[in-house]
């Protein structure tokens, strides 16, 4: 009676911790402020966002262990942490690791992998679906990529100017010409555009 | 003989009129009574209680759903941040202080609450924050109004002329243009009013009396006036027959007709470039992000406009960065474009913000709810803002 009993409190106590509690919009200000672990987050996001991502493979590493050390955050929390890591893998390992090919295209194996499930679990998610075109394009399945991003960009719904710098790098001519175009148009860094080139 | 003197007596009592111009009665506790299911269901849905106080429903939790209570409580300091945060929000944050409490909604006009449920309209001159065009039916409509209005009074204001005349006097010496607006009224004062405010829930929630006459009960007006069970405070040395008097004035003073407010027409496209950074930080981030926000931040709920609220779906729209914009939001289970045009060339953004001026003005888009949701308009400055970003190309 008393294992029964203390398996009915555990599990009352464990399903209670893992509801996630539903929240103010408005205490994005206060966790972007208080919360430590989504401040990395964001600050990880940040440097994404700005092409530093020295900074945020720098950043990375203190979050993963903060994860490994028992600090569960909230899933949506981790997943965008292993949307950063499998970022930086195909953004940045493009730019130092293409003299180990073989290492960064595991990376970028594992990334569009990891995107593919994502896409998976919310298909409809246009950040989601780009970054999968992304991290296909980095893993030489440049159809998959412009079927994505095609689709994407005749709904409007391009999420940012790396869409386009990957939609730029599959296409070719006017398709081309017109990416290129709105990735700079778009680009809070005009370089990302100048990243890729056509196949 | 005293039983023939107590017979005479009650016989004249009796034979006495009834008066039928006035009722006045003391009206001290609420009238309870008890929702059914199904309106207990209806306030769930429409999250009545994320503002309100409703009768028989429990406040939302704070820092959970409960807007105003969250936002009272950073301005007393015991929101649980830290000081420099605190002080941060307490000089930003004017609107949503004060909701009034459902509780005493019962003195009101039950057709009134109705109408004022599916077409809300400016009430308090003093609030920012106004009742939000839910998504309502009639019916719906009709049986809330029934909840909070159980019973109506139907008794009679007073009309007589020099009853009328001493409310006017009284009207002005007991100054009540310093929380009041009456439009269209002769001893409305605009000025008085300004001066007046103090941010305090009284005058943010003092209404417009211009609107006393449909929407409060004829029999439970002049009770209010002399106990109020609300936020206005009670008036030093009133009693039943100024409490009458004040009430027959308010319920028949002459009342000019309301100007009528015109749509204003949107601005030209900027010359200049207009970045995604001014754009948020004087549109996007400053108004539209509290509803639309990321709900992988906020432990899974990104506000109403997001994850869903007062009755709405989820939308999954988010304002809060250009990634989140660019996305569009949901509508029968696909995302689409928020900057998609509309068979007029307006981007629907664009709609839903200038509908809202319509809404200002007491009209309604079909199919386009105004936006900000209980928010006055933007400013037609932002909305141009808004509409030369979109037609650079939307740069960041």
């Amino acid at each position: 009676m008393k294992q029964a009993l203390s398996i009915v409190a555990v599990a009352v106590v464990v399903g209670g911790l893992s509801v996630p509690r539903s929240a103010d919009a408005c205490l994005n200000e206060l966790m972007l402020t208080q919360d430590d672990m989504v401040k990395r987050i964001a600050q990880i996001e940040f440097h994404l966002r700005y092409e530093q991502y020295w900074l945020a493979d720098q950043a990375l590493p203190p979050v993963i262990e903060y994860i490994d050390g028992g600090e569960q955050p909230a899933l949506p929390i981790k997943q965008r942490m292993q949307d950063a890591e499998a970022l930086i893998k195909i953004r940045w390992h493009r730019e130092v690791r293409r003299d180990d090919y073989r290492a960064y295209r595991r990376g970028a194996d594992q990334a569009a992998l990891w995107f593919y499930q994502r896409v998976w679990d919310e298909p409809t998610s246009p950040k989601l679906r780009a970054w999968l075109a992304e991290a296909s394009e980095a893993s030489e399945q440049p159809a998959r990529a412009l079927g994505i991003l095609r689709d994407l960009d005749k709904r409007d719904l391009m999420p940012d100017a790396f869409a386009y710098a990957t939609l730029a790098a599959v296409s070719y001519g006017e398709e081309w010409v017109a990416a290129r175009e709105k990735c700079e148009r778009r680009a809070e860094v005009k370089s990302i555009c100048a990243i890729r080139v056509a196949y | 003989v005293k039983r023939a003197l107590v017979i005479a007596a009650l016989a004249v009592a009796c034979s006495r009129e009834e008066p039928t111009q006035e009722v006045t009665r003391p009206q001290v506790a609420p009238i309870v009574r008890a929702p059914s299911a199904r309106q207990l269901a209806l306030a769930d849905k429409l999250e009545c209680n994320r503002c309100h106080h409703v009768p028989s429903v429990p406040a939302a939790a704070v820092r959970d759903k409960n807007c105003f209570a969250c936002h009272q409580q950073i301005h007393q300091g015991a929101f649980d941040a830290e000081p420099d945060v605190l002080a941060k929000w307490q000089g930003r944050i004017q609107s949503m202080r004060y909701a009034p409490s459902l509780v005493v909604a019962d003195r009101l006009q039950r057709a009134w609450v109705k109408q004022f449920l599916l077409h809300p309209h400016d009430v308090r001159p003093g609030s920012i924050a106004q009742m939000p065009r839910l998504a309502i039916t009639d019916a719906e409509a009709d049986e809330l109004a029934r909840w909070l209005v159980p019973v109506e009074d139907r008794g009679v204001v007073a009309s007589d002329p020099s009853l009328v005349a001493h409310g006017e006097k009284l009207y002005r010496d007991f100054a009540c243009a310093r929380c009041h607006r009456f439009t269209g009224s002769r001893v409305d004062e605009a000025a008085m009013h300004a001066s007046g405010r103090a941010g305090n829930e009284a005058w943010v929630l003092a209404p417009d009396l211009r609107f006393a006459r449909e929407r409060v009960q004829p029999g439970q007006l002049a009770s209010w006036i002399e106990n109020p069970r609300g936020a206005m405070e009670k008036l030093a040395g009133i009693g039943p027959d100024e409490a009458r008097a004040l009430a027959a004035f308010v319920a028949t003073t002459p009342l000019a007709p309301l100007a009528k407010v015109e749509v204003p027409k949107r601005l030209p496209i900027l010359e200049r470039e207009v970045p995604w950074a001014e754009v948020s930080a004087k549109v996007f981030h400053d108004t539209c992000w509290h509803c639309h926000a990321v709900p992988d931040l906020a432990r899974g709920d990104g506000g109403p406009g997001n994850s869903g609220g007062f009755g709405f779906p989820g939308r999954g729209l988010d304002l809060s960065s250009y990634t989140g914009i660019s996305q569009g939001s949901v509508r029968d289970g696909e995302r689409e474009s928020i900057f998609a045009k509309l068979p007029d060339g307006t981007p629907r953004v664009i709609a839903h913000l200038m509908a809202r001026h319509v809404e200002a003005a007491g009209g309604v888009v079909d199919g386009v709810r105004g936006m900000p949701l209980g928010l006055p308009a933007l400013t037609l400055e932002q909305i141009q803002l808004v509409e030369t970003w979109i037609a650079q190309g939307r740069p960041q």
